[in-house]
């Protein structure tokens, strides 16, 4: 018996070597003999299953006798319709009619579906009397298939069955109604289509979602004559119905309903006004676009801003002249709404639009163009933003400045630290400072803004020239290092202690050496620890090797007097989790200022210190903390473990 | 396998807009109006309760919801819809009672009572009238006859991805929720964030020059049936109703791992299996997207060593690739044009050819959080505005992997007509296009 067993499946094995394979060797008819033998022998479901996809890519009439033969196998009855829908020709189409009397419950629901999907108009005497058949599912199943194929009998059995049908039935009818219908359409038939679609919208009771799909087939169908339904759905009460609408005017291709939608505009209260404005948007045809323009000049606010955006939706240039025109409207919501639309519009012609509005007298219209220009990346508009970068209106200097700084490539800071060596004002030259640091910030080669903002220090006044050093921090890199560097024997005493201020703030490690020596040499007390503050800085750095930043806490230990420096230099020596740093911390013990931070550190890191690793400096130090942290007991009981653990290293 | 995970709680973050993104599309100005709330993106709100009969419009009324397949990631999906202020879930259904029970103590926990209903069989819950939208988030083998059978029952649809597992499948989607007026939002939320749309703007707008060339990471490309898995004691429908779970799917023994993790059980269904479909659907539609494509598929597809490609009519090549991306995160796209390139990905970054094309602060997203298409469905639900991923859109970008799927599964080039939606001369590739479902399941 196991014997036979395992020669069945290797039977079953052999048979089905090399089939699944798409770019399988074997020829066509060759497999499909094999996968045929597989479902007339006594292999196992899965084999049985698995023949069946395969003859679904694959098989002809010749494994249709095979096929139907499992359509009454209660478990196979889907694998053998997998494998007959898509097998061409009328074998299979004859096989699932012929199977339709034999079969009860699901799997004649399956054939019926499979019946539908292959469109086999013969069956529809056969499938039409079904629709009364007692099992929801076998009606169901068969007003579907009818709706599939989709021919005028089958439309006819559909419509007669709809009429006294059961509740639960309904929908299936109706979906099977709209197959057809749509069937009759698509083969140019409308006149069939619009019979179908016209019953359905006087089916009473039914779902919402039925007389939608009525109301739009009927339209739709009639093309151009039915724009007078269109309209009566968008005037409708209903509101499912004018959701309908509003989908179905979006879809419709009928050149008309622009015309006829735009027309409507001022004939309906502002809510449906809305909806119309969203549909003639989506449509986007030109023809709609002076009812558009009309609305959004006066009336309803909420319908202004939805005539705006609709206006802008059509994308025409001519679009933007009028929006411009609404800049100065009374209603914020309005100005806002063709704020946004210019901006968004394409095409030149709009952008010469705005550059234009930078002429007016008008510093509110300025203020809009300076927006609309950075918004569109109008780069051609820079140099009369530049003009405006003197305004005397302040703020449309600013918003000049601000739109230069994104407009403006770092090739031509030329104009702008021009005004900055000039300016005196604080807030202009720190709005200036804020462009240029914009500018700056972004650019793919800020060695080029180097260059000019050092040849503009030359220049400068004090506060202009603190701005430039600023500026030289965010642009980095080693000129502007030395630039500061220079700037530190500036004798304007505000000058040097920004220099001072900005170098020891340096975000890259390259300033070390720098504030290394500032913090050794400079003139004064408050310089020497701002440098010694910004070059300790670097030791918490994770980005410089540990080494680096251990000769950091190393080189800084001597200058290092008040408290403020030796709680930072624990901080960095803690941030280094090197047990080597021990013997830096050593001396702190005794600082009661700061010997409490001290033992934290060194607890810290004696407790991420690995077996044997440095083991007399770890000793060292937790011998000294057990001398001086005696008064707290849980330091004591720690220091002590980790000397006990430590005796027991080699 | 690659899964879509979620991303965590439901509290994508998007750092506000400061101010200067570029400039705004026509669908920045849809995005701006359905974001922006209130009277003027919202006309109106027909709750189900009104059922279109009495022309009653309540726009103080919630949305009600119904939760089917609450698994991982309809978890997610549900706490992101259940942070929504104007949303009612009052009905869950999960095959599995642990998951069904999970689900409703997370709904009666968010609303302080005990009224969510739990359903084992999907259809009950589409029989209740007061249900406007549903979740569907079950596995992908039934994501697509689900979808089908809520708008027919006159439900809206939020469904995750992948939406179909083949291309008939597509095609009937977007066929009855055309005729039955109601909204999908296929869960592909890459179309709601930020730096996915500044990047698909670039090309629409032409800032790239003519398109030539989109990237999509697919996240895998392997073909195949989902097998046989070894058959196990069934547990009963106490535990998990088997039968409901396998749903159209061929028929298998019961098997605990496929129940508990069956994210890529029959994904693309039949013998093709989901090979791109698991990120196709979010990148290849984003493609689309930037395409402008999205009322078509690609004309020809051919797998082309590691990579899997396509041709639209327009020209534009369209590149399915796994490796060889920039440090943008999962779910990477580049578009290409005769005039520069942009890349971006799950980490919000973008990446160009020129940093003028990316200048500038724009909002940024983190992560690849659901909330925002999940707010834009329900906006879409109020207003009747389309999705983002709408029925169409989804149905051709899935059409796209599909097409390309079957390329590869046969291993050659195939030409494929997108207004017949037939492959040219080739009845293998067509035969392939669609499957038998296991009855009494229908589309």
């Amino acid at each position: 018996m196991l014997l036979s067993k395992l020669k069945l499946s290797l039977t079953v094995a052999l048979l089905c070597s090399g089939v699944h394979s798409a770019c399988g060797q074997t020829p066509a008819k060759e497999q499909e003999a094999k996968l045929i033998a597989v479902l007339t022998s006594n292999a196992e479901y899965p084999q049985k299953a698995d023949a069946c996809r395969d003859l679904a890519r694959i098989g002809t009439a010749e494994c249709v006798p095979a096929l139907a033969a499992l359509l009454a196998d209660a478990k196979l009855n889907h694998m053998a319709r997998y494998g007959l829908e898509t097998v061409p020709g009328p074998a299979v189409d004859e096989a699932l009619r012929s199977a339709l009397g034999k079969l009860k419950g699901r799997p004649l629901v399956g054939v019926i579906g499979s019946i539908g999907v292959r469109h086999d108009d013969k069956a529809v005497a056969a499938l039409t009397a079904f629709l009364g058949d007692p099992d929801a599912e076998v009606a169901q199943a068969a007003a579907r298939a009818l709706g599939k194929i989709g021919s005028a009998d089958a439309a006819k059995s559909l419509a007669a069955a709809l009429a006294g049908a059961l509740p639960a039935n309904q929908l299936a009818l109706c979906e099977g109604l709209f197959r057809c219908a749509e069937g009759f359409t698509a083969k140019g038939q409308a006149d069939q289509a619009i019979v179908i679609y016209d019953s359905l919208r006087k089916l009473k009771p039914a779902p919402h979602q039925v007389l939608a799909g009525a109301w739009r087939g009927a339209i739709l169908a009639r093309q151009e004559k039915g724009l007078p339904l269109l309209l009566e759905a968008f005037r409708s009460n209903d509101a499912w119905l004018v959701a309908a609408a509003e989908r179905i005017a979006i879809e419709m291709k009928v050149a008309a309903v622009s015309k006829v939608l735009a027309d409507e505009l001022g004939k309906v209260p502002a809510e449906r006004q809305i909806m119309l404005c969203n549909v003639l948007g989506r449509r986007g045809d030109v023809v709609a676009l002076p009812a558009l323009l009309g609305l959004a000049k006066a009336g309803d606010k909420a319908a202004r801003v939805a005539a705006i955006r609709a206006a802008v939706e059509l994308g025409d240039a001519a679009v933007a002249v009028p929006l411009i025109e609404l800049f100065k409207d009374p209603e914020a919501e309005v100005v806002q709404a063709a704020t946004a639309g210019v901006a968004g519009l394409p095409g030149a012609g709009v952008d010469a639009a705005v550059v234009k509005m930078l002429d007016s007298a008008d510093p509110a219209l300025q203020l809009h163009a300076l927006e609309m220009l950075r918004q569109r990346r109008v780069g051609t508009a820079v140099p009369q933003i530049q003009l405006l970068m003197d305004s005397k209106n302040e703020a449309v200097k600013a918003a000049a400045v601000k739109s230069y700084a994104e407009l403006g490539g770092a090739t031509d800071l030329g104009g702008m630290l021009d005004k900055l060596v000039k300016a005196s004002d604080p807030a202009a030259i720190g709005a200036l400072e804020k462009a240029l640091a914009s500018i700056c910030g972004a650019a793919q080669q800020p060695q080029g803004c180097v260059q000019q903002l050092v040849a503009a220090l030359a220049k400068a006044g004090p506060e202009a020239k603190q701005a430039l050093l600023r500026t030289l921090r965010v642009a980095g890199g080693p000129e502007a290092l030395q630039a500061l560097r220079g700037a530190v024997a500036d004798p304007d005493k505000d000058v040097h202690t920004g220099a001072i201020r900005v170098l020891s703030d340096w975000k890259t490690a390259d300033a070390a050496a720098v504030l290394l020596d500032l913090a050794k040499t400079a003139a004064t007390p408050v310089d020497k620890i701002l440098c010694l503050r910004g070059y300790l800085g670097m030791a918490a750095r994770k980005d410089l090797p540990a080494p680096e930043r251990l000769a950091i806490c190393q080189q800084s230990m001597p200058l290092i007097q008040r408290s403020e420096e030796k709680l930072l230099l624990l901080g960095a020596i803690g941030s280094l989790a090197n047990p080597q740093s021990l013997g830096l911390i050593l001396p702190y013990l005794d600082d009661p200022a700061v010997k409490l931070e001290a033992v934290a550190t060194i607890m810290a890191l004696a407790d991420k210190r690995a077996k044997n690793q440095d083991a007399d400096v770890a000793k060292a130090a937790l011998g000294k903390v057990l001398a001086v942290a005696a008064d707290n007991p849980a330091v004591v009981k720690r220091a002590q473990e980790l000397l006990a653990a430590l005796a027991t290293e080699k | 396998m690659l899964k879509d995970q979620q991303p965590g709680p439901c509290n994508g973050h998007m750092q506000p807009d400061s101010s200067n993104a570029a400039t705004s599309s026509r669908r920045q100005f849809l995005k701006t109006s359905a974001l922006s709330g209130g009277a003027l993106a919202l006309p109106y709100f027909i709750p189900a309760a009104a059922l279109g009969r009495d022309g009653a419009v309540a726009p103080g009324e919630k949305i009600t919801l119904g939760a089917i397949g609450i698994g991982g990631r309809g978890s997610y999906d549900l706490g992101c819809m259940l942070e929504e202020q104007d949303v009612r879930c009052v009905a869950v259904c999960d095959v599995r009672t642990e998951r069904r029970e999970a689900a409703k103590r997370m709904v009666d926990g968010k609303y302080g009572n005990q009224d969510c209903a739990m359903y084992t069989d999907f259809r009950e819950l589409l029989a209740r009238p007061d249900i406007d939208a549903v979740l569907i988030a079950t596995g992908p083998n039934w994501h697509a006859v689900a979808a089908i059978m809520a708008a027919k029952a006159g439900k809206d649809v939020y469904c995750e991805k992948p939406c179909t597992k083949n291309i008939a499948e597509s095609l009937t989607l977007a066929e009855t929720f055309h005729r039955s007026g109601r909204l999908l939002q296929a869960g592909t939320q890459r179309r709601s964030l930020p730096n996915f749309e500044f990047a698909a703007s670039l090309a629409q707008r032409g800032k790239l020059g003519k398109l030539t060339i989109l990237h999509a990471h697919p996240g895998g490309l392997g073909t195949g049936s989902s097998g046989w898995p070894a058959a196990q004691a069934d547990p009963g429908k106490t535990v998990a109703d088997w039968d409901m779970y396998l749903g159209p799917a061929a028929w298998r023994p019961f098997n605990d791992g496929i129940l508990h993790d069956g994210g890529g059980f029959e994904k693309g269904g039949g013998l093709v299996g989901g090979g791109c479909l698991e990120w196709g659907s979010h990148c290849v539609d984003l493609c689309q997207w930037a395409n402008q494509t999205d009322d078509t598929a690609a004309i020809e597809y051919w797998p082309e060593g590691n990579q899997l490609c396509a041709l639209y009519a327009n020209g534009v090549k369209l590149v399915m690739r796994n490796d060889g991306w920039l440090n943008s995160g999962s779910c990477p796209v580049r578009y290409e044009g005769e005039g520069g390139w942009v890349e971006t990905g799950d980490n919000g970054d973008l990446f160009a050819s020129s940093i003028d094309l990316i200048n500038g602060k724009r909002a940024k997203s983190s992560g690849y959080p659901a909330n925002f298409h999940i707010r834009n469905f329900f906006d879409c639900v109020k207003s009747r505005n389309q999705p983002r991923a709408n029925a169409s859109v989804a149905c051709q970008s899935h059409i796209v992997c599909h097409a390309a799927n079957i390329a590869q599964f046969l291993g050659r080039r195939v030409k494929y007509d997108p207004v017949k939606n037939e492959f040219i001369g080739d009845e293998e590739a067509n035969r392939l296009r669609s499957e038998a479902l296991r009855e009494p399941w229908r589309i």
